[in-house]
């Protein structure tokens, strides 16, 4: 067998000018294909928690909540109440609503709660030294997509009850 | 964002390892050639989805990877040079019933394997074959001489 040094080539394709069209389908299916990436890209889609705070007198309260979440994917709820004052504070219980937990297919909280109400799970803090803080955090698990609602409610002796409403976004 | 990175390096990466591979390789499986197939979505899988279960981010990577298919395709139609770079130019196998042993080696391919390849088209000697032609999509075309037809 011979080697050929220089492969023959078959006859070539007639040239054509190389200008794409596109059908009508195309032209507005792509972009709609392209919104997912692109909002993933500005992170519209991603799992993002938010801080909310609410201060009464020395009693501060704040929850970081997950505000997107996905459905399957674990997010962090974490509630601080903090005593700013310069007097300790007595009787701190924290009230985290127990719709919004149950609404999750796995909530793991710590600490667990002392007593469950119809409408919350309570968290007896006891006395709260000046400047201390508790913190009670859950790792949720989202079985059910959309908007969940929640409120954590603080209260200590001496001192106005306080709320914060928050909520939940979970993508399918 | 991060399920768009994933997909859009895991897709650049596959698309070098085949162009490496040659186009001879994946037009028809051999047993090896189906296990490493089959093998390669179970590895990527995770590094593609992350431990994200969720419509959403099969959404994002779904959307990301057919964009990246027709953005190749798009860019291979416009510019030459990339249609090059990501397809590769069909081989002379065979011409004027000679073979043409450089592009033989070159796609590893036997006068065995290739003879089989023109019986199987209904011609019986390499005499009888004008062009033999390893085509970008892996199949080869033969054409016969006019003495053949």
């Amino acid at each position: 067998m011979a080697e050929s040094q220089e492969a023959p080539q078959p006859p070539r394709a007639p040239s054509l000018e190389r200008r794409p069209r596109f059908t009508p389908l195309q032209r507005w299916g792509l972009p709609l294909l392209a919104l997912a990436p692109v909002l993933a890209l500005t992170g519209l889609l991603g799992v993002t928690s938010q801080r909310v705070t609410a201060t009464e007198g020395p009693l501060t309260l704040e929850v970081e909540h997950p505000n997107r979440a996905r459905k399957g994917v674990t997010a962090t709820l974490t509630v601080t109440v903090r005593n700013a004052g310069p007097a300790p504070l007595a009787d701190v219980v924290l009230e985290l609503e127990r719709g919004y937990l149950e609404s999750f297919e796995e909530a793991d909280v710590e600490p667990a709660p002392d007593a469950a109400t119809q409408d919350a799970f309570r968290f007896e803090l006891g006395e709260l030294e000046a400047g201390a803080s508790r913190v009670v955090s859950a790792v949720l698990t989202a079985d059910r997509y959309w908007r969940r609602p929640g409120t954590a409610r603080v209260e200590a002796a001496g001192v106005p009850p306080l709320s914060l409403g928050f909520a939940t976004f979970t993508f399918p | 964002m991060e399920t768009v990175v994933r997909v859009l390096f895991v897709y650049v990466f596959l698309m070098f390892a085949l162009r490496v591979m040659g186009k001879r390789e994946f037009s028809e499986f051999s047993p090896l050639e189906l296990v490493v197939l089959l093998l390669i979505p179970e590895m990527l899988q995770q590094a593609l989805v992350g431990h994200d279960p969720s419509l959403t981010n099969a959404l994002v990577a779904t959307c990301t990877l057919l964009l990246a298919v027709f953005g190749t395709s798009l860019l291979s139609y416009l510019r030459p040079g990339v249609e090059r770079a990501v397809e590769s130019e069909p081989s002379v196998l065979a011409h004027d019933g000679k073979l043409v042993e450089r592009n033989l080696r070159l796609e590893r391919i036997t006068p065995d394997e290739l003879l089989g390849e023109i019986r199987q088209q209904g011609y019986e000697r390499l005499e009888d074959v004008k062009w033999a032609i390893l085509e970008s999509s892996g199949k080869i075309s033969v054409v016969p001489t006019d003495a053949a037809r």
